[in-house]
Parts: structure tokens; C-alpha cells; sequence
């Protein structure tokens, strides 16, 4: 929930008006939040499929 | 309106996550990304403004194709070098339709049967029915033809035939010329594949979709490359349309990071759900549900449009 709060508030700053620049931070957040997200699930389900020897769903992506 | 002004009630997350399963899992059953319902039912279901919709989306997808890539690389499927050129005419599509969406943002209101509309709702709900139209009626058309051949009712033939004029694309000799060895492809004008990067980048930038529906036939029938070779290729690709869309959409004030991660929480698992229950169904019959599916989808942006002209 912390973290949730955190994400709320960091959002808070990007509010457009004349000449508006979104804070590093923000946008920093944006693009790695994703990018770390989807390389832990994506190793993770490697090593499931390494450690069980089952292939699972490749999933969406599209 | 832009992320900061847009207040996502917290409680909201698991609801949003279990969204982002459904929305997930149907794109995993039926071989898709589903961003293309997803951006139109936020809007429907949650009001989430569709520039919001559009970069929280793109940051969702960022992080799907992230994994996935992950996965296919051990496959060998993937042309880094055709992935590589397309980015940049990709990225030009993707910056592109960020703007036309941001220009839409700040139109203001038009006035439609005597009613004042948002313009950036009417014409996103408009270009959204449109897409979808397109792409249902094209996957249950395909899907009744492909069970009327397996019935035995028409001839039996391996792959559609790709018309003369995109066959005609690939023959281009447009300098500069570039050899693909991945994929097989021993000369190709490298205008032709930053046409395909831009068109896909720009539906990206403005509508939140990953363009695979229009890159994976682009690449099979235009370029020429084999099929797993472009499913790899297209996943790589929108990891880094998604990620600029993303970085291009967060300068704008279009990302909700609350929103990014429950919709993350929710398709990563769903994706997953759905990917293993495709194996049990029949792959005509999942795409002519598919293309019913996108069929409701339009059903209920029109609904929703119909509503707010009312009140």
C-alpha cells in the first residue's frame, strides 16, 4: 500500500499546463516499472519451466 | 485531463488487476496482446480518459513483451538486425501518434446533436469502432473459412496468396538495400521496412495497440520472412515501440503508474491462464470467438458514446 502511495503521488506531478515538464523521477518510473516487471516475470517463468521441465503458455505480448 | 489530475482510487487495484486478468487471459487464449480491448473498456468500464487509457497501456505492454521476449530468445526467433532497422521508423510512428492523441487532448469539445462531446473521446471511440469492426470481421471471416476447408467443403490450400501489390512492395529497389540472413531475405529496400515500422509505431502512439495484427502479415507477406521468425521479431519490436510509447507518453503527463502495475499484475498472470488453455481448444473456433469478441467491444463503446450524448 506504500508503494501504491508512493506511485500516487509520483503521478501527481504530471499535470499538463503551458510549458509543462514532467518530472525525471516520473518518467523514469514509467519506462522501468514495466521493463523490471516484465524481465522478473519472464526469468521466473523460465527457471519454473528449468526447474519443473514443463513448458508453459508463451503468453500475449502482442 | 492528464494522469495527475485523474485520481485512481487505491481500493480500485485489485479490481483493475482482475481487469487486466480477463483483458490477459483473453489475449493469451486467443493469441493476442489484447491492448486493442483493453484501451476502449478502461475508458468503458473504469472513465479512464482515453489519452491515460492509451500511455498506461503502452507501459502495461512494455512490460508483457518484456517477458515474452525473455522467453522466445532461447527459441533463436528473433532478427535483432530487421528488429533494429524497424525501430526507427517505428519510433517516428509512435512520436507521431502521441501528438495527433495530444493535439486531440487539447481540442476541447464539439457539439454533436445539439450535445457537447469531448473531441478526443468521440474520435478515438470512432477510430476504436472502426478497428475493431475491421479486425472482428476479419478473424470470423477467416475462422468460417478455415472450418468450411477442414469440413472439406472447399479446396484445401496451405497459405492465402498475398495480392500482387504487396507482393509488389517486396520487390522494391529503393536504395539503400539491406540483406536479412536471419530471416532468409537476400535484398530488401530499407524504406519498406521502416514504412512497416511507421504505420505499426503510429497505430501505437495513438490507439495503445502493439501493431502485431498488422506487423506479423506485414513482415510474412511483405519481407517475406518465415513465421516464427516474425512472431519473435514482432514481440522484440513492441518491447521498444512500447517503451518509447511509454517514455514519449510520461513527458505528456499520459502514464498511470498505479494503473501500469495493476494492469501488469493482472495480464502477466492472465496471459499465462489463457496461453494454456488454448491448447485445448480448437484454433478456428478461438478465432471466431475472438473476432465475436471484438464484436462486443463495439457494442459497448457505441453504448457508452449513446449514453453520454443522452446525458
Amino acid at each position: 500500500m506504500e508503494f501504491l502511495n508512493w506511485l500516487q503521488n509520483l503521478g501527481r506531478d504530471a499535470s499538463p499546463a503551458p510549458g509543462f515538464q514532467a518530472r525525471p523521477a516520473y518518467v523514469l518510473v514509467s519506462v522501468f516499472l514495466p521493463v523490471l516487471v516484465g524481465l522478473t516475470v519472464g526469468y521466473t517463468l523460465k527457471l519454473i519451466e528449468r526447474v519443473l521441465g514443463v513448458e508453459l503458455g508463451k503468453g500475449g505480448g502482442h | 485531463m492528464s494522469a495527475g489530475d485523474f485520481l485512481l482510487d487505491i481500493g480500485n487495484f485489485p479490481y483493475l488487476a482482475l481487469f487486466g486478468l480477463v483483458v490477459g487471459a483473453l489475449g493469451g487464449f486467443f493469441g493476442v496482446g489484447g491492448g486493442f480491448l483493453m484501451v476502449p473498456l478502461l475508458n468503458v468500464v473504469f472513465g479512464v480518459p482515453y489519452n491515460i487509457a492509451v500511455g498506461s497501456d503502452l507501459g502495461q505492454m512494455c512490460g508483457m513483451s518484456t517477458a515474452a521476449t525473455v522467453r522466445h530468445m532461447r527459441f533463436g526467433n528473433i532478427d535483432f538486425k530487421l528488429g533494429v532497422l524497424m525501430i526507427v521508423g517505428t519510433a517516428s510512428g509512435v512520436e507521431l501518434g502521441a501528438q495527433v492523441l495530444e493535439l486531440l487532448k487539447h481540442v476541447g469539445s464539439v457539439s454533436l446533436l445539439g450535445r457537447q462531446i469531448d473531441t478526443m473521446t468521440l474520435v478515438m471511440s470512432l477510430v476504436y469502432v472502426a478497428l475493431l469492426v475491421f479486425l472482428g470481421q476479419a478473424m470470423v471471416r477467416e475462422s468460417l473459412r478455415t472450418m468450411r476447408r477442414a469440413a472439406g467443403q472447399t479446396r484445401l490450400a496451405a497459405e492465402e496468396p498475398a495480392s500482387t501489390a504487396v507482393v509488389r512492395l517486396r520487390t522494391v529497389k529503393l536504395w539503400p538495400m539491406v540483406s536479412l540472413p536471419a530471416s532468409g531475405i537476400e535484398s530488401v529496400s530499407l524504406w519498406v521496412i521502416l514504412g512497416i515500422g511507421f504505420a505499426t509505431g503510429f497505430l501505437s502512439g495513438m490507439l495503445g495497440v502493439g501493431g502485431g495484427f498488422i506487423r506479423m502479415p506485414a513482415l510474412v507477406y511483405i519481407l517475406g520472412c518465415p513465421t516464427v521468425v516474425a512472431v519473435g521479431t514482432d514481440l522484440f519490436e513492441i518491447m521498444f515501440s512500447a517503451g518509447y510509447g511509454v517514455m514519449t507518453h510520461a513527458f505528456k503527463g499520459n502514464v498511470h503508474l498505479v494503473l501500469v502495475l495493476a494492469l501488469l499484475v493482472g495480464t502477466t498472470v492472465g496471459a499465462q491462464l489463457g496461453a494454456s488453455y488454448t491448447r485445448r481448444a480448437g484454433g478456428p473456433w478461438v478465432r471466431f470467438g475472438f473476432g465475436c469478441l471484438a464484436f462486443v467491444g463495439v457494442f459497448m463503446v457505441v453504448l457508452k458514446l449513446y449514453l453520454k450524448l443522452l446525458h
